[in-house]
Formats: structure tokens, C-alpha cells, sequence
């Protein structure tokens, strides 16, 4: 039996190859055989960015980060609000913890330590 | 250990690529036709003897289109990350026992469930490299479910290795599947746990499969079609082959895992433990599409909640009782 990092290199490798195998017939071979001949439909008007019937300029941009926690507030109530105040000051005292360790590290060259 | 042409003949042929395709033909075609069944209709009858060459005809049709974006999506690497993670899922299988020469080890399990993560990834990088405020809308509820999904999935996973670890199993997805129906009979505790978990990895299963209840991510109705809103021709294709292929391997690996492995075939004959696979990953897939063509949808949020609500207890309780 193989250990368990020969094993992912080979599923590393098979996929891979697996992959590129997909991406070149699929795609390479299929766009420069039969997609390069169909006729490209272009026109004025499918260059214009259409939002709720109207044109504009610059299409809207929404946050899916934003709206992934709106979902698990939602889906968790107080629980997620109480999670995400206890997470904030946990990381600001880490970023301060980082910043006395660098402080630290830095003397202790600095002086020879 | 399979030499390198036998993997190579296994990736890119059976039961690797072509094989797969093959597969995703006929499971399309079945879900196809159970569901126009479900909803009074008669389903695909055209293309190939009833209709079953229609999947088939729809992945040509769209590969030979020109591909096309709008100015603000990314190019190349969507359709190559897509392309990398059919990649991934195809060669699960071999180390499931349908290969004829399948690669295994030693808690090789945790590697495959991390490479198996690669494939939903996959689906919402497709999505926000393609933007639009319903594929942005599809990605962020997709991750949401995924994120509670996975988990459960992977825990329920866990219940059947650890119990098969006791008899040689060695927290190897073959070896487990070999020794799969035994982990139902070995105790008290035991069948307790591969029950709770069954139901636990169904639920997860349905989550990061997106189907009902929990498709939120594609929704058809609110936000046109989700995470593939602003697909078409080629890109569509990759990310249904995608889609199409993680439908054939997960319930292949829950059937492998909860439903007895190879049970009744001798495991030393590798054609007929491949069949009983097969057959049992058709019935799974099958209850899939049952259960997504009669289910109704639901919102967001209370699909995030009622899987933190029922099938994490589940789960943490399935594995409490198999380390017992």
C-alpha cells in the first residue's frame, strides 16, 4: 500500500492531466474547429450595458461577501452578532500582540540580544 | 501499485473521463425524464433512441458556440479552474472500488474530501469571475450553504471510517468500501451511528449538491439562474459538466461509505463489485432527482439554519457513538 503523500501526488498528477485533457478538447479544439466558423453577432446595441430596462453606464456591484453574512445573520439571529463582536476583539489584540511581538523581535536585533 | 499507463488509461478512460461521460449522459437523461414523469410531461424524446443521446446533443450544441463574455469577466481562468476541478472529480474514482487498479492509503480519505472541496470552489469562482448582481447574488448564497453543508458531510463521512478503522479499514475510502456493510453490524452503538450519519451525510449531500431544498444558489424563479446567470456556450458547459459530474461522485461515495460498499459482490471480483457501485450511485442519484423535483425551496437563511439546527446534532452525535 502507498503512503498517504504518494497518494496525493498521483490524484494531483491524474487530475491535472485529467483537467487539461477537458480544457483542451472541450475548449481549444471545440472554439478552433467548429466555434471560429460560426459568424460572431455583434451589433451597437449588444455593447450596451442594460440594468432593469434602462441603459447605463457602469453595471451595479454588489458584495457577496456582504450578502453571505447578511444570510448567516439571518440564518443565526443574536448569536452571529454576539460571534462577530467577541471575533473583532479577538483580532484586534492579536494584530496588537503581532505588532509587540515584531516589537520584540526587532530589539532583540537591534540590541544584540 | 497501478503502473502509470494503467492510471492514465483509468483517468482518461475507465472509469475515468470517458466513462464519466458516458455516466452523466445517462443520469441526465434519467433525471430528465423522472422529473417531465413528475410534472406530467414526456421529457427529452428526440435526439438517440427516447430521447437518451439529448444531454449529449446540449453539451455539443453549447461547446460549439463562440464563447462570449461581457467586458468585466475574467477570460481564461474560470473555464481552466472549472476544467480543473471535473479533474478532480473524476479521478475520485479511482480510488473508489469501480477502478479496476484503484490507488488507495492509509487515511487517504482527508486527502480526497480536501480535493473534493476543490470542485464547489470551483462553481463559485465561475460565477463571481462572471459578474452580475444575480451571479453575485447566487455565489454568496451558494457559499452560505456550502460552508454549513460541507462540514456535515465530511462529519458523517468520518462515522463509517472510524468504525471500519477497527477491522482494517485505515481511514481509506477502497479499504472502507470493502469492509462498508460491516460497520451496520458490528454493535449496538455502531448501527446507531451509521444511522444517525446516513442521515446526516444526506442532508449535507443535498446542501452541496444544490438540490432542493437547498438550491437557493440557482433559483430560477427569483434570480434568474444564480450562480449561472451569465454563462453561455462553452463556460455553461464546464459549469454543468461540473455540476453533472459531482452528482455521479458524491452519491457514489456515500454509497460506497453508508450503503455497504461493494456489499453483496465479492470484493475480489472488481467487475461485479463496480456494478453493485453503480447500481447503488443510480438508486442515490435517483432519490436526488425525486427529491429535487418535488420538494419546494428554501430561503437562504433558513436553509443555513436548518441544517445547523438538525443535521449537526446529528452528526456530532453519529461520531460520539462510533468512538464509543
Amino acid at each position: 500500500m502507498m503512503d498517504v503523500y504518494e497518494f496525493t501526488i498521483i490524484y494531483t498528477g491524474m487530475a491535472v492531466l485529467t483537467g487539461l485533457t477537458v480544457y483542451l478538447v472541450f475548449y481549444v479544439v471545440f472554439q478552433k474547429l467548429a466555434a471560429s466558423k460560426t459568424p460572431e453577432q455583434r451589433d451597437d446595441v449588444s455593447g450596451l450595458i442594460v440594468m432593469g430596462g434602462f441603459v447605463v453606464d457602469e453595471p451595479l456591484r454588489l458584495s457577496a461577501i456582504r450578502i453571505l453574512k447578511d444570510i448567516l445573520r439571518r440564518a443565526l439571529g443574536r448569536r452571529v452578532l454576539r460571534l462577530e463582536s467577541f471575533s473583532r476583539e479577538i483580532s484586534s489584540w492579536y494584530l496588537l500582540a503581532l505588532i509587540f511581538l515584531a516589537a520584540l523581535v526587532a530589539a532583540s536585533f537591534l540590541l544584540g540580544w | 501499485m497501478a503502473g502509470i499507463l494503467d492510471l492514465i488509461i483509468q483517468a482518461l478512460v475507465y472509469p475515468g473521463l470517458v466513462f464519466t461521460i458516458i455516466l452523466i449522459i445517462f443520469t441526465q437523461w434519467l433525471a430528465r425524464k423522472l422529473s417531465a414523469r413528475i410534472q406530467f410531461r414526456r421529457g427529452p424524446i428526440h435526439a438517440g433512441p427516447a430521447g437518451i443521446l439529448q444531454p449529449l446533443a446540449d453539451l455539443l450544441k453549447l461547446v460549439a458556440k463562440r464563447d462570449m463574455v461581457n467586458k468585466y469577466s475574467l477570460m481564461h481562468s474560470p473555464v481552466i479552474v472549472v476544467s480543473l476541478g471535473i479533474g478532480v472529480l473524476i479521478v475520485a474514482q479511482l480510488a473508489l472500488p469501480v477502478a479496476y487498479s484503484p490507488i488507495y492509503a492509509r487515511y487517504d480519505a482527508i486527502a480526497v474530501l480536501y480535493f473534493l472541496l476543490i470542485a464547489p470552489f470551483a462553481i463559485a469562482y465561475l460565477a463571481v469571475a462572471h459578474p452580475n448582481p444575480y451571479t453575485t447574488i447566487g455565489a454568496a448564497r451558494f457559499l452560505a450553504v456550502l460552508a454549513v453543508s460541507e462540514p456535515v458531510f465530511a462529519a458523517s463521512l468520518l462515522v463509517p471510517l472510524i468504525i471500519s478503522s477497527r477491522t482494517g479499514g485505515d481511514f481509506s475510502i477502497y479499504l472502507t468500501s470493502l469492509r462498508a456493510a460491516g460497520a451496520w453490524t458490528s454493535g449496538f452503538s455502531e448501527s446507531i451511528a451509521m444511522i444517525l450519519a446516513t442521515i446526516s451525510g444526506f442532508l449535507g449531500m443535498l446542501g452541496a449538491l444544490m438540490v432542493k431544498p437547498f438550491d437557493t444558489a440557482e433559483a430560477e424563479s427569483e434570480i434568474y439562474w444564480g450562480v449561472f446567470t451569465e454563462l453561455g456556450g462553452p463556460r455553461l458547459a464546464f459549469g454543468f459538466f461540473l455540476k453533472f459530474a459531482e452528482r455521479i461522485v458524491m452519491p457514489m461515495i456515500f454509497a460506497v461509505l453508508f450503503l455497504g460498499g461493494v456489499w453483496p459482490a465479492d470484493p475480489s471480483n472488481w467487475m461485479a463489485s463496480a456494478l453493485v457501485v453503480y447500481l447503488k450511485t443510480i438508486v442515490v442519484f435517483t432519490i436526488l432527482v425525486v427529491a429535487d423535483s418535488i420538494l419546494p425551496r428554501y430561503k437562504p437563511e433558513q436553509a443555513v439554519a436548518f441544517l445547523l439546527k438538525y443535521a449537526y446534532p446529528l452528526a456530532v452525535a453519529a461520531i460520539l457513538l462510533s468512538l464509543v
